[in-house]
């Protein structure tokens, strides 16, 4: 995929330790002036990279070999900034071959990725919205998380003052855990910079097709549908009616709460169609999760929802008895 | 708002919930809250055999445990564990690591390897359980490294879950922690209500063997 020069956007990255392949990719981030160059790479989409006159000194090297199993960098959607308007970045992570990392609830064991920003003054970031997850089948257990890459977004507001002369810096401490058969965490400092404009914002291109792709994968509301949750002593059932006037079939559902301790996340869900209504059965937490009063999380539909042009549809429920 | 929502979407049914016929796995772990704890018998690293059945009249604490996992080197590498362990056995606690890392998995180690990985940590623990086909595991629903489970002299379950409130691969984390283990053998043993019996333990997955059938993913 071939990618324009960037012109006076600028990416630059660098973590604690450097090994393994992208060590020869490590870019030199000078404080001044930037070149960047934009190159195709054997394993990974893109990579982005500065030319400069010297190299980032590497902040204090790794106490967790986990860097070479993923990759993090800092994405945005546009190359400059206006006062008070709203943009999207996003924290990309590549995995490497065979590893995951996991989603806002991990499953039964792992930790969600952190994103800690560190914005200039005034800026503010939305939370992170995150792509559905994959489910990763464990002997015993099930993880959920996603392998190859996620881009985890968030919408960042700049203040009203913003002086147009001054490049930004938008910079994040980003925080994993990477699995295969064994876990390994690891850490990056990830950055941006970015110019400001009182013109239009241009869109940048490079990162298009990731946005898009992550956009699509983010929950959507379900609307038209009908969405109820009963709850037994062991058991939830999550009731779903489709719109009306949509002849739309489900096939296969699966129900990802939103956080840990609700649902036994090993044993299939069960999805029947009577009447009309489709019905998740999923069996509660085993070790004494109280009853829950809502139901909140995200289904996936492998054939999608109809009319809702995504995989993933978000619920928040009351959960009746 | 039910009643409006079930005039608008007249297509739900009334029907009685199907959960009573949904199918049940094989193996269903035993252990419950405030029900007796499932009997087991393990050998210790030096072949011992351990009865839980031997062990009423005592506090016996489960920690489940792989000794390369980052979550237990946190716990190790700052002491923390080890003085949980000292403090408690002293006051007459019993307790039981149990490894259930099949062969070849992490956390698996020859005998050898054991002891002396057991010494350079200065591991307090009363014995360390050697689960390798995973049975105890399976039994107690052991998802991840650590995992903690209290058993009061009665032979009842009164904590099951993390070992505190921060789930965390971080060592800084453990400064505010509140340890759930620690907080539930000083209210039992007091007399005391124990505040919180279960919470979700986090670690990392314990390390069963890949032939067992696992759940297929839907």
């Amino acid at each position: 995929m071939p990618l324009p020069d960037k012109g006076n956007s600028v990416l630059a990255w660098r973590y604690y330790g450097v090994s393994g392949e992208w060590a020869a990719r490590l870019a030199p981030s000078p404080a001044g002036n930037y070149l960047v160059r934009i190159m195709k790479m054997r394993t990974i989409a893109t990579l982005s990279f500065l030319a400069a006159s010297q190299r980032v000194a590497p902040a204090t090297p790794a106490s967790s070999p986990g860097q070479d199993l993923v990759r993090a960098t800092l994405a945005a959607e546009v190359r400059s900034i206006r006062p008070a308007q709203p943009f999207w970045v996003g924290v990309r992570l590549q995995m490497r071959d065979g590893w995951h990392v996991n989603w806002l609830n991990p499953g039964d064991a792992g930790l969600a990725p952190t994103v800690e920003w560190d914005l200039p003054e005034g800026f503010v970031a939305g939370r992170i919205q995150w792509p559905y997850p994959d489910k990763f089948v464990l002997p015993e257990l099930v993880i959920f998380g996603y392998d190859d890459e996620v881009l985890l977004l968030s919408e960042i507001t700049p203040p009203q003052s913003l002086v147009s002369s001054t490049p930004v810096r938008i910079k994040a401490h980003v925080e994993w855990l990477a699995c295969a058969d064994v876990c390994v965490p690891g850490a990056a400092d990830v950055e941006l910079t970015m110019g400001v404009s009182t013109a239009v914002t241009e869109a940048d291109s490079t990162w298009a097709s990731v946005f898009h792709a992550a956009r699509m994968a983010l929950p959507a509301s379900a609307s038209g549908w009908g969405v109820q949750a009963r709850v037994t002593h062991d058991g939830i059932t999550i009731l779903l009616a489709p719109p009306k006037d949509e002849d739309v079939e489900l096939k296969e559902v699966v129900f990802f709460p939103d956080v840990p301790g609700v649902i036994e996340n090993a044993p299939p869900q069960k999805l029947e169609h009577r009447d009309g209504v489709y019905h998740l059965e999923i069996e509660r937490a085993r070790l004494g999760a109280e009853t829950p009063s809502r139901i909140q999380g995200v289904l996936v539909s492998n054939r999608g929802w109809g009319r809702i042009p995504r995989k993933a549809v978000e619920i928040d429920i009351e959960a009746t008895r | 708002m039910l009643m409006s929502f079930v005039l608008a979407a007249p297509g739900f049914s009334d029907e009685k919930p199907k959960s009573d016929e949904k199918a049940k796995v094989t193996e269903e772990p035993q252990a419950q809250i405030d029900k007796p704890a499932p009997s087991f018998t393990l050998a210790d690293v030096s072949g011992t055999d351990f009865a839980l059945a031997g062990l009423k009249g005592k506090y016996v604490v489960l920690e489940w445990t792989n000794m390369d996992c980052p979550f237990v080197r946190k716990l190790y590498d700052s002491g923390t564990m080890q003085d949980l362990q000292k403090h408690y056995t002293k006051e007459g606690v019993v307790w039981l690591r149990v490894c259930s890392s099949a062969p070849g998995m992490q956390g698996k180690f020859d005998a050898a390897v054991i002891k002396e990985r057991l010494a350079k940590d200065k591991s307090m623990a009363t014995a360390y359980l050697i689960d390798s086909d995973g049975t105890v595991g399976r039994l107690y629903g052991a998802k991840t490294t650590p995992h903690m489970f209290v058993i009061n002299p009665d032979g009842v379950i009164i904590y099951a879950g993390a070992i505190d409130d921060k789930s965390s691969a971080n060592k800084d984390d453990l400064k505010g922690a509140t340890n759930y283990v620690s907080a539930c053998l000083d209210a039992a043993q007091k007399g005391a209500p124990v505040a919180v019996k279960t919470s979700v333990p986090y670690g990392c997955s314990v390390k069963y063997a890949k032939s067992t059938t696992a759940a297929s993913s839907s």
